[in-house]
């Protein structure tokens, strides 16, 4: 569990390195990565599972950080995103990738 | 029940630890230690970035640059007429110039800076100088062309946070191709600029360039801001309007000059 969750902040730090530099010339093509991958993780988790909430916090933060707002208002949008699809779209939603 | 009163404390902690970083010292100093980490990489990628960019950037311009190409054979056939007259004036611009000594560095007090990141969400970049360097709130930025970049929005002890001319907060007076017509130019975000403003009788065209009037109050005047792309004019309103293209290439730009003896 612990090793998830170092990884997952790293993750998600190196994520907000390539988003506000690399990424950055080619912002046409490529999206918010960090809110892309919040909302992929949960998605496809299971609704048992609760590791979505951490990583909204986690890609959040590191949104916040290298944002020029203060520091809190990504990290609640993507943890009231993540609520919102663990709470809405997976009991109210047939998604067919994940069933459970 | 343990369970929902575990929920709540951490609720609780994660509130109380945001309202910490957002204490002002702290979140000055939490950024600026995560840029110090993160420099040499967010630097690295900066510059790879830059130049993969270039190579996507022909491949899916193609067609623009066709018809770029057919426009630019043109103007190479006018310019190249002006150009012998320019020569003339060029020579004795030089000799003046040499005269006066009036380069860049001898107009303003210069601080070079490397551009090492964008900041997600807003026209705005950071750069890899801060409180240190004696850089404040408020100086703007040019390029080494004496183009006009921003101004410096937030100052950390080893990096700031540039507001581009382009971000939505940005206005400023501006006065277009050295006559006397004036207008305010407003940022869209997005890169995006409009000069808004010019009196309806006023003639402007495409291709127009802009540059900081005396006016501008957070910039010097004469600095190269854009040209006129688009007009907009309307006969119910007393005043027209213009789309700018900016001057500078975001995605092209390394390294950039603040001013460091601009007093408004």
């Amino acid at each position: 569990m612990m090793k998830r969750i170092l990884f997952t902040i790293l993750f998600f730090y190196f994520l907000a390195l390539l988003q506000t530099s690399f990424f950055v010339h080619f912002s046409k093509f490529f999206p918010n990565l960090i809110f892309l991958t919040v909302i992929s993780i949960n998605l496809l988790e299971s609704q048992k599972e609760n590791f979505g909430v951490f990583a909204a916090l986690a890609g959040g933060f590191f949104w916040d950080i290298y944002s020029g707002y203060f520091i809190g208002l990504f990290t609640l949008i993507s943890l009231f995103t993540s609520l919102f699809i663990k709470l809405f779209v997976k009991n109210y939603l047939q998604l067919s990738f994940n069933k459970t | 029940m343990m369970k929902i009163k575990f929920k709540i404390a951490a609720a609780v902690l994660i509130i109380l630890l945001f309202a910490l970083l957002n204490f002002a010292p702290v979140r000055g100093e939490i950024r600026n230690i995560f840029y110090l980490i993160s420099n040499p990489a967010q630097k690295w990628l900066w510059q790879r970035g830059a130049s993969i960019s270039i190579l996507f950037q022909a491949l899916s311009d193609n067609k623009v640059l066709i018809k770029e190409n057919e426009d630019q054979k043109k103007k190479i056939q006018e310019l190249l007429t002006e150009n012998e007259a320019l020569k003339e004036v060029k020579k004795e611009n030089e000799s003046l110039r040499t005269a006066l000594n009036l380069g860049l560095e001898k107009e303003f007090n210069l601080e070079m800076a490397d551009i090492i990141g964008k900041e997600i969400s807003k026209d705005s970049v950071v750069i890899d100088r801060g409180l240190g360097d004696g850089l404040t709130v408020g100086m703007p930025l040019i390029t080494v062309q004496k183009v006009l970049v921003g101004k410096i929005e937030k100052v950390y002890q080893n990096y700031s946070s540039i507001q581009l001319l382009t971000a939505e907060e940005s206005s400023f007076a501006v006065q277009i191709s050295g006559e006397d017509i004036y207008g305010l130019a407003k940022g869209k975000g997005a890169l995006g600029l409009t000069v808004e403003r010019i009196p309806r009788e006023k003639e402007i065209k495409i291709g127009d360039q802009i540059f900081t009037s005396v006016l501008a109050g957070d910039f010097p005047r004469g600095l190269l801001v854009g040209e006129i792309s688009e007009i907009k004019k309307s006969d119910v309103e007393s005043f027209q309007k213009g789309e700018v293209k900016v001057s500078f290439d975001i995605g092209q730009l390394d390294t950039v000059f603040i001013i460091k003896d601009f007093k408004k």
